[in-house]
């Protein structure tokens, strides 16, 4: 994408307070909600209930763009109608994702690779992706789990983000990237100053350190070249110890498989997408009943070469954004930075 | 924890130089400050990345169904059992999934996982460097200082009242402290959840499974979920809907849990597997209690054992069924 | 104002709901109990839909809750009494799974009138008349089974 403007302003504690308000107040606000009983991306009705995760939050917001199950049309046979509307995305009106760390602004880049720009476009992500205006955080803190700059992104990468939030200690650095992004902060009304270079140098300390932080268990350079084999035989180990559960697929924020169904009852159905993931038995199985992926060796490779190897042929792009929450969730801690490693080490 | 580490790794060593197993299964450090990882030991080089702590939290039985099939004819499986997990691996064998002369136990009496939500609320960002236990408390050094969290305060709530901390079966026993059956029956939960009213226990009902994300780490956590086609993915029918709308995840863990009657130990490795914390023990526990209330019956206490309802007694009690005048 | 030549509108919601059950009848008792309940001439409520099993030892509780998630309000089980089981202990297997799953859908929050397991010969058509008579009078009380079924209960992904 093409990113004409960038300009950056400074804002004190109670400009960005202005500034959250004016925002809520003109238009729809999803962020990740706090780690309360159902966590999610939620739209925000005040300023309370916007508040910042260190490191990524729960959910990725590919809980926004894909919801986990959606419906795509109903249907009554027996007075051959379909409908296809949908309240919520014929509202064309101007969304804010708001909270986002780079790595999740960096998948939704990914998501658009998949959803917008290479073949043919899908109806629902593009009436969402279309309105949808991004404000991403850069990340001071990033969790033990973390490794964005391993796979080319960073704690201060923009990616798809409109706009760019650098948190000092007692200030903020807004930087705008996109025409879009410099609207946004335009219709705000706020009248801002520049930036001293004091405040750019803190800023590339806060960067810095936040390198510094990030866990680099395996580098770029693991990832060049030819770097894994389809045949090899460490799939078999590196499987071992998977249950085959759904979490890091779902959890990752760059996943994005789905499956459809009809849903009839009598004459009256609907027809769903909803998530799914290639660790199912299900995923592949055909209808004759053969399954080209019958254990785990075979689906655990299959998601890994999606991600590293199969996505680079097809996109050109990685889909990994070392966001980490496969890592954190992963009920035996099998690690994913561990099985690159072994896998770059054993090549 | 060292003396147990290295009696555990000399066993392992001793037996795997004697044949007497192919293959080891314990637990290692994992990549992540306080979590361990599975671990299979074939070599006797890598018995030294066995470990013993109050993070060993997985249930090694779910994997011994799978595995033994795929190791040579004859290959013995040494497996390390904490109470729960010996529980389920009898019930394995009771179900006849599993020959008791195919695993080597190796017994550890337990003093209970901890739960790492409970240490890692109150760290404040710091970061941890290192963790030692004592029989009292579990201490975290910190780049920020030193934080210590009392044992029992921050025990899983499957482990507070665990009923069999020592293995029901084993070959060889690493003692850890003495740590005798004890009855706790009903679970207090349980008897709690009863006495509220039908709307409000269907409400909480609703409200934990809400957060349920249909990734089944409960089910592939658990030992007893073994079969080859799970109901949630038969196609011929398919039973119910793939969304995850309130009454479809409801459909799953109602029939999972119905499924679970008579069988489950209670071992919590659905909750412990659970990336939402679902709290499932307040469902799953209900019907160890009602077996045991019911029958006297407790799942994975002797290979001996039939299954609770592959048998029945003619005196079974029908105080349930309908009747009319 | 009452519009007392209209007897529909006079009707109280609750009293007009007629709620769906569904009864899985062994083959060799319940089932000719209920046939025996026909033959005879015995009134019973019209609410039940019979699906006849070989054996009560046969359901699995998969199916009490597909039925209720599909949507009826009630689901009644029927064999043989203990002793009579066509296949000697059909009936005996079931009594031990039937307890399990009527408390705990009991406990985590569905009317356990709703689930009912009843044992009737091929000689009872009275008493099968008699127990759908009871289980449709206190289903028709509750109203119908709204919390679980399809699509009843949305859970979305945004606000």
């Amino acid at each position: 994408m093409e990113r004409p403007m960038s300009k950056e302003c400074l804002m004190y504690k109670e400009d960005f307070e202005e500034f959250l308000a004016r925002l809520i107040e003109g238009h729809s606000i999803f962020c990740p909600s706090g780690e309360d009983i159902s966590p999610g991306i939620k739209k925000v009705a005040g300023r309370e209930q916007f508040a910042l995760h260190r490191g990524p939050s729960h959910f990725s917001f590919k809980h926004y763009f894909l919801p986990q199950t959606e419906r795509l049309f109903s249907f009554d046979m027996a007075s051959n109608k379909i409908d296809a509307s949908n309240g919520e995305l014929d509202d064309n009106k101007l969304v804010v994702l708001i909270g986002l760390r780079p790595c999740d602004a960096m998948a939704i880049e990914l998501l658009d690779q998949v959803f917008l720009q290479r073949g043919p476009e899908d109806v629902f992500y593009a009436r969402r992706r279309r309105r949808t205006r991004i404000i991403s955080f850069a990340c001071s803190e990033p969790r033990t789990t973390c490794f964005c700059e391993s796979v080319g992104c960073g704690p201060d990468a923009a990616a798809s983000a409109d706009m760019v939030i650098f948190a000092l200690k007692d200030s903020y650095i807004v930087k705008t990237i996109t025409q879009c992004g410099e609207e946004l902060l335009n219709n705000t009304g706020m009248n801002l100053d520049g930036v001293s270079t004091e405040k750019l140098g803190e800023r590339e300390q806060m960067i810095n350190e936040s390198r510094d932080r990030l866990e680099k268990v395996f580098t770029s350079e693991d990832l060049n070249g030819k770097i894994m084999d389809f045949e090899a035989s460490y799939w078999k180990q590196i499987c071992q110890k998977c249950l085959g559960c759904g979490i890091c697929t779902y959890f990752c924020p760059t996943c994005h498989c789905f499956d459809i169904v009809d849903e009839v009852a009598g004459s009256k159905g609907r027809r769903i997408r909803s998530w799914d993931s290639c660790m199912y038995p299900l995923f592949t199985l055909h209808a004759s009943g053969h399954n080209p992926r019958p254990t785990r060796k075979e689906r655990m490779r299959q998601r890994i070469m999606h991600k590293f190897v199969y996505s680079m042929e097809q996109y050109g792009r990685r889909f990994c954004v070392g966001c980490g929450r496969c890592v954190i969730h992963c009920p035996v801690n099998l690690d994913l930075r561990l099985v690159i490693k072994e896998i770059a080490e054993g090549k | 924890m060292k003396r147990v580490e290295s009696e555990l790794i000399t066993n392992v060593e001793e037996l795997l130089e004697d044949k007497k197993i192919g293959f080891f299964m314990g637990y290692e450090n994992g990549s992540l400050p306080l979590r361990t990882s599975p671990c299979f030991v074939k070599e006797k080089e890598d018995v030294q990345r066995l470990v013993w702590n109050c993070f060993c939290t997985n249930n090694l039985s779910v994997y011994l169904v799978s595995l033994i099939p795929e190791l040579p004819a004859g290959t013995k499986v040494g497996i390390l059992c904490k109470g729960c997990d010996s529980r389920s691996l009898v019930n394995l064998i009771v179900e006849k999934q599993l020959k008791r002369e195919d695993v080597l136990i190796m017994g550890i009496s337990c003093s209970g996982m901890i739960n790492i939500d409970k240490l890692t609320g109150n760290l404040d960002g710091g970061r941890i460097l290192e963790v030692e236990e004592n029989e009292e408390e579990v201490i975290l050094k910190l780049d920020t200082g030193e934080q210590r969290f009392s044992r029992k305060d921050s025990l899983y709530e499957s482990c507070k009242n665990c009923t069999h901390p020592t293995p029901s079966v084993y070959d060889i026993l690493i003692r850890v402290g003495e740590h005798a059956p004890k009855s706790v029956c009903p679970d207090p939960m349980i008897a709690k959840f009863r006495q509220k009213e039908r709307l409000e226990r269907w409400q909480i009902f609703e409200r934990e499974l809400s957060r349920c994300v249909r990734c089944y780490a409960c089910r592939n956590a658990c030992p007893n979920c073994y079969c080859k086609e799970c109901f949630a993915e038969q196609t011929k029918p398919r039973w119910f809907g793939l969304s995850n709308e309130l009454s479809d995840v409801l459909f799953y863990h109602l029939v999972r849990i119905l499924h679970q009657a008579g069988r489950c130990v209670d071992c919590g490795a659905c909750v412990r597997a659970c990336p939402e914390k679902v709290d499932l023990r307040l469902f799953t526990r209900m019907l160890v209690d009602e077996v045991k209330e019911r029958f006297d019956y407790e799942p994975g206490l002797s290979p001996n054992d039939s299954h609770l309802l592959g048998v029945f007694s003619t005196d079974d009690t029908q105080e349930f069924m309908v009747e009319v005048d | 104002m009452k519009h007392e030549s209209n007897e529909r509108t006079s009707f109280d919601k609750s009293k007009s709901f007629e709620p769906k059950i569904v009864a899985f009848l062994c083959n060799w008792c319940s089932y000719a109990g209920a046939d025996l309940a026909g033959v005879s001439r015995f009134q019973y409520p019209a609410n039940i839909r019979i699906i006849k099993v070989p054996c009560s030892g046969r359901i699995n509780p998969l199916y009490i809750v597909k039925a209720l998630y599909n949507g009826v309000d009630g689901v009644l089980v029927s064999g043989c009494h203990p002793g009579d089981c066509h296949y000697i202990s059909g009936n005996y297997f079931a009594r031990r799974k039937f307890a399990l799953v009527k408390k705990f859908l009991e406990y985590v929050g569905i009317e356990s009138e709703r689930v009912q397991f009843s044992w009737v010969s091929a000689a009872e058509g009275v008493r099968f008349a008699q127990i759908i008579d009871k289980l449709t009078n206190e289903i028709r009380k509750l109203g119908p089974l709204t919390y679980f079924r399809k699509g009843s209960t949305c859970k979305g992904d945004q606000t």
